[in-house]
């Protein structure tokens, strides 16, 4: 069972997060809970990358005075590279999602997506 | 030979020195965007002679193949960014004149973004990169839409929603493509994709289809195309309609050509394609807001696309791929005579825009000229590809596939020429506004699409060349990979 769960956890865990976040965008009706689910599928699909690069026992991929040959086993360093842009990438959009919300706050008075013509679909 | 890597660099540099130019004239930010899409044309007509020979292949960072990003750039590539160059030139110089947003430097910015990140999916040979550089211009169309302040808010919205959604599926996609593979290079990818286990193999083009078909307008994932099309101002409404589409497109055909050529895979294509375009065409003919037309057929014509090229067969895919660019060219013509159209009248009803032709002819004509390129009247563009398309099926024995692409050409023509008929016979009702009437592009675009249906020979014998390197992937394999 344990190592059934080491095994699994990180990937089952960020399927779930997704999914998580994936429901919460379909059932809320508020944008701002709307945008807490993208930003939980976001921090999913981090996890994920970041469990598919890695090595059980493997240290940091950083050639040192010490660490210099292939006899040490190193984790995958891609996926932890293509997490940092996609955090970035996520960041940005968050970010720009929550500036247009304030400019709809603004303009409808609202933030309840059945109630702000225009966004029901 | 001038590097080019340039054409994409050219413009992110302009967009973030456009803030300086804006402080020293607030005429400089468009002509220096006029100037950087010229340049690109230029760079790209200097190349255009090698890159048909032989495909050219730019390492970054003087790496090796499979460790460096590379940029690929074969005919397909080539004839992509040709294209890409002579419409961005146009609606650039469309926004010298047109640009009359309170913030104008911060649209020009956004402008160069965009068309940086649609020259990056053209011609990217990584995955990871794709993804980026399809960030990248959704990032910036997504500012875009924001700049009509009537409902621009509420469309963006919905398109960050979706576009969020979608962003995650494709970095899923790409995380499974690189633990069954070990690498993002396209070519590696392709040259391995035969070891993967085939169920995966669905799972992650699944994945990959979900990822980019919100970008190239295929219809479940594309709810958000009328509401951004037919908000946003027309330059970008075209240049979405016509680039953004385009190189979703052009990405989706590497992924289901070069990176993954399962046959089981077209089929799934064929059928969402062929739903997608019926839907399209049946929900654009209820329209009455006439720019929400223009996108509704937009997706009609995206899904009749990527429903021809999965047929597979060479005539059929160099058909769709003609298609492919014709559609860029007329709905670039169609959004900015609409967009013109709509200004002068102040409505965006169809039937609020009657006799408008006897207002403002040449507008009303490219209109015109815009729809039956559409439709596929001799001696316009769209004839050929058309021919070749209703060909290209017959011949792979698709009959029902011929069938429906007849019949929604048939419920084109009923919704086009309806509107064709209201701006030149209809009831004169308009109390015109004043508009900047700029007829260059409009012009240009007109030359252009009569020019290629009186010649189609000048794109379809580099559209066969392009199609013959789409069906052979091991040239590909070891064009980048060299004799690895």
């Amino acid at each position: 069972m344990i190592d059934f769960l080491e095994k699994w956890s990180f990937f089952g865990g960020s399927v779930l997060l997704i999914l998580i976040g994936l429901y919460g965008v379909i059932t809320r009706k508020n944008l701002i809970k709307i945008f807490i689910g993208l930003s939980l599928m976001d921090t999913g699909i981090n996890v994920l990358l970041v469990s598919l690069g890695y090595v059980e026992g493997g240290i940091a991929p950083i050639i040192t005075s010490t660490i210099n040959n292939n006899s040490y086993n190193f984790v995958d360093p891609i996926p932890q590279a293509l997490v940092l842009t996609s955090i970035v990438i996520g960041v940005a959009v968050l970010a720009l999602g929550l500036g247009v919300i304030i400019k709809i706050y603004e303009k409808y008075n609202t933030l309840d997506i059945s109630e702000i013509r225009g966004l029901r679909w | 030979m001038v590097n080019l890597i340039l054409i994409i660099a050219l413009p992110l540099l302009a967009a973030f020195l456009i803030p300086l130019f804006n402080y020293i004239n607030k005429k400089l930010p468009s002509i220096v965007v006029f100037l950087t899409t010229a340049i690109n044309l230029l760079i790209i007509i200097l190349n255009y002679n090698q890159i048909i020979l032989e495909p050219v292949i730019i390492e970054l960072g003087n790496w090796q193949a499979p460790f460096a990003i590379n940029i690929y750039v074969g005919t397909l590539e080539l004839i992509s960014i040709t294209v890409i160059s002579i419409i961005s030139l146009i609606i650039a110089f469309y926004n010298l004149n047109h640009s009359n947003f309170s913030s104008e430097s911060k649209f020009h910015t956004l402008y160069s973004i965009i068309i940086a990140g649609i020259y990056g999916i053209v011609m990217t040979g990584d995955i990871f990169n794709l993804f980026v550089f399809i960030e990248i211009t959704t990032v910036a169309a997504y500012g875009l839409t924001t700049f009509n302040k009537d409902k621009g808010y509420e469309a963006a919205i919905k398109y960050i929603i979706i576009g969020s959604i979608s962003s995650v599926f494709l970095l899923m996609a790409i995380g499974f493509t690189y633990s069954a593979v070990g690498s993002l290079n396209m070519a590696v990818i392709a040259a391995a994709s035969n070891l993967i286990d085939p169920g995966l193999v669905r799972i992650i083009s699944l994945l990959f289809f979900v990822g980019i078909a919100f970008e190239a307008g295929i219809l479940p994932l594309s709810i958000w195309v009328p509401d951004v099309h037919s908000i946003a101002p027309s330059a970008v409404s075209s240049t979405l309609s016509g680039l953004v589409f385009l190189a979703g497109i052009t990405a989706l055909i590497k992924i289901f050509f070069n990176l993954f050529a399962d046959p089981s895979l077209y089929v799934f294509l064929m059928i969402i394609g062929a739903i997608s375009l019926i839907i399209g065409e049946l929900i654009a003919y209820q329209q009455d807001d006439i720019k929400r037309m223009l996108a509704y057929s937009s997706i009609a014509q995206m899904s009749l696309v990527l429903t021809i090229i999965s047929v597979g067969t060479k005539y059929a895919i160099s058909g769709g791929l003609f298609q492919l660019f014709n559609h860029a060219i007329l709905k670039t013509l169609l959004f900015l005579t609409a967009g013109l159209m709509i200004k002068y009248a102040g409505s965006r009803n169809i039937s609020d825009l009657g006799g408008i032709a006897k207002r403002i002819p040449l507008i009303a004509v490219g209109f015109s000229v815009g729809s039956l390129g559409i439709l596929g009247v001799p001696f316009f563009n769209g004839f050929v590809s058309k021919i070749m398309i209703v060909n290209g099926s017959l011949n792979a024995g698709e009959y029902i596939l011929t069938f429906l692409v007849l019949f929604a050409t048939v419920i084109e023509m009923a919704y086009y020429l309806k509107v064709i008929q209201t701006i030149f016979f209809g009831k004169i009702s308009i109390n015109p506004h004043k508009i900047v009437k700029s007829y260059v592009p409009i012009i240009v675009l007109i030359t252009v699409v009569f020019l290629l249906g009186i010649y189609p020979e000048l794109i379809t014998k580099p559209l066969n060349q392009a199609t013959g390197e789409l069906l052979s992937r091991s040239d590909y394999i070891s064009n980048v990979l060299g004799g690895m």
